[in-house]
């Protein structure tokens, strides 16, 4: 009888456990959302304040109410504000995936390649990072020339800007592994090639998110960048430069391109965290290692 | 230690080996005419001050460095070729666990490099880990083991190739005394299923008497065999061992040798 009253006992007060750390879950995620959407709140409430206290006009600084209202109003293609921001989002995101996906496979193989061979890595390295130091602005208009205002043209800026922090991440990631690790697969005989699909490039993981997240920002800068010089088609950057030039009359509408903007990068970032976090869900980077 | 024998019957063998390493700070002579062999299925302890070369020995044996002269033959083979037949094992100090596998994984590292079948390579890693009495934990990351069970999961590791011999650079050396002590225990008991042999490096006098059928102590860098003890303790060795007279006998015994080692500046 004792017996069976401990059993019970002991049952209960796992199932009290679990159900306690569900709520605590729950609460921490919930206290996550609540804070993310107050500093958010922060933004216009910090926006109006300033207006409030530099006096600007209302051309200057429209009133956050005004942009939002202005999200509503329908354009001369038959949808509002809102949906036609959308649909150029949604160009310009296609774009700078595009170009990411270039750009992080060229860095990483030139992550790859400079650790590799110490000759090539010296070779390499000043070189990248010398095509780093020329600002984008200047370069797009040439690049422009080149390849006209094409698609093609938008990618490759966006790739531009993402190889560098990727390549950088890489080797980084790979020069970071122990020598006694490196040292063990020598006694096994391990191919290069199983040295580095085993142990390097799953070990650089971590580090290579970390550059795919700054790349991920980068290369919607870079595709907006490349959609303005001589205005393509479609695209978050043509809204702005053509919003740009019609500023007097409806500065709502400028401000409300750069919030579309803003949040397609937070939005390519943030997917970026989260496959980062799915890939590497049984890691504990440390002294194993 | 009987350097007569022919190679074959020699598990690990090494003839007048000198190490010297060439850097643009000047020359440093790590080893000079070392002389070590063991015979098969022996277990062989290298003792010696720090510094004095003892796991630049072990490398050259792994064919991690090449020696500046001298002879260097595992299984009667030279290091390179014994390499390439995957003829020995190594474990190092810090157990190197890929932080990104499982325990099960992480064993059949070495059988994927072999080239061995998946449902082979697991079979044989849950085989080998269940030796070591790790079974509960396959499915286990590293970071969620303690220090020992990780250097077991490095043993076992080290083991699932079945190696004939087996090298081991200070393995429990970043352990506490207490864990230690039960490790050796559990070396022993592994290790009398196989029958590697085994070179041993390690500072503690009294890890290698307990362990070894022979110590061997080298001298203050640069690096010279200036000992050999023959430890004829029975086998399988337990917990009474530690409590036999002799077992203190040779511990003393290589007190001094290790002292008159330590005094002893090489050119």
């Amino acid at each position: 009888m004792a017996r069976l009253r401990v059993a019970l006992s002991r049952d209960s007060s796992s199932v009290d456990h679990r159900n306690r750390w569900i709520l605590r879950a729950i609460g921490a995620g919930a206290r996550r959302v609540v804070t993310v959407i107050g500093l958010l709140l922060l933004i216009p409430a910090g926006w109006e304040l300033i207006k409030f206290a530099t006096g600007a006009s209302n051309t200057t600084m429209p009133h956050v109410s005004d942009i939002v209202a202005h999200l509503r109003t329908t354009t001369s293609h038959g949808n509002t504000f809102a949906g036609f921001l959308f649909e150029n989002a949604y160009v310009t995101f296609k774009a700078s995936a595009v170009g990411l996906a270039i750009g992080a496979v060229t860095g990483l193989t030139t992550g790859v390649l400079i650790v590799r061979s110490r000759l090539v890595g010296k070779g390499l390295l000043p070189l990248v990072v010398a095509s780093q130091t020329v600002p984008i602005v200047a370069i797009a208009p040439a690049l422009v020339l080149w390849l006209g205002t094409s698609w093609t043209t938008k990618v490759v800026i966006a790739g531009y800007l993402t190889y560098f922090p990727l390549t950088i991440a890489t080797a980084r990631g790979i020069q970071a592994v122990s020598n006694d690790s490196l040292a063990l697969m020598r006694t096994y005989s391990a191919t290069r090639r199983e040295v580095l699909l085993k142990i390097q490039l799953p070990a650089a993981m971590p580090m290579i998110f970390v550059g795919l997240e700054t790349a991920a920002a980068f290369s919607v800068i870079g595709t907006i960048v490349g959609e303005m010089p001589v205005g393509s088609p479609k695209g978050l950057g043509l809204v702005i430069l053509t919003t740009w030039q019609y500023y007097n009359f409806q500065p709502e509408a400028l401000y409300g391109a750069a919030l579309a903007a803003c949040a397609l990068g937070g939005l390519m970032v943030g997917f970026v965290r989260v496959l980062g976090r799915v890939t590497l869900k049984d890691r504990r980077m440390g002294a194993v290692l | 230690m009987p350097l007569g024998e022919t190679d074959e019957s020699l598990g690990l063998a090494a003839r007048s080996v000198a190490k010297r390493f060439y850097s643009k700070g000047g020359d440093v002579l790590a080893l000079e005419n070392v002389m070590l062999s063991a015979r098969k299925g022996n277990f062989v302890s290298l003792i010696g001050p720090t510094g004095c070369g003892k796991s630049t020995m072990l490398r050259i044996f792994a064919d991690l460095i090449p020696p500046t002269s001298g002879e260097v033959r595992i299984n009667g083979k030279e290091v390179g070729l014994a390499r390439k037949d995957r003829d020995f094992s190594v474990v190092f100090q810090s157990p190197n666990l890929l932080p990104w596998r499982n325990v099960l994984k992480n064993v059949c590292l070495p059988l994927e490099v072999m080239g061995e079948g998946r449902k082979e390579r697991k079979a044989r890693a849950k085989r080998i880990l269940e030796v070591v009495g790790l079974s509960s934990f396959e499915r286990h990351q590293p970071w969620q083991l303690s220090g020992g069970m990780q250097q077991k999961v490095a043993l076992a590791r080290a083991l699932v190739m079945n190696p004939s011999v087996l090298l081991m650079d200070e393995p429990f050396g970043a352990l506490d005394e207490i864990t230690r002590d039960r490790m050796n225990l559990e070396l022993m008991s592994i290790w009398q299923k196989f029958e590697t042999t085994v070179l041993f490096i390690t500072h503690s006098i009294p890890e290698a008497v307990f362990l070894s059928s022979h110590v061997v102590v080298m001298s203050a860098r640069p690096g010279r065999t200036v000992a050999a003890l023959s430890i004829d303790l029975p086998y399988p060795r337990t917990q009474e061992t530690r409590s036999d007279p002799r077992f203190f006998e040779f511990v003393n015994t290589l007190r001094k040798h290790l002292a008159v080692a330590s005094q002893q500046e090489g050119s």
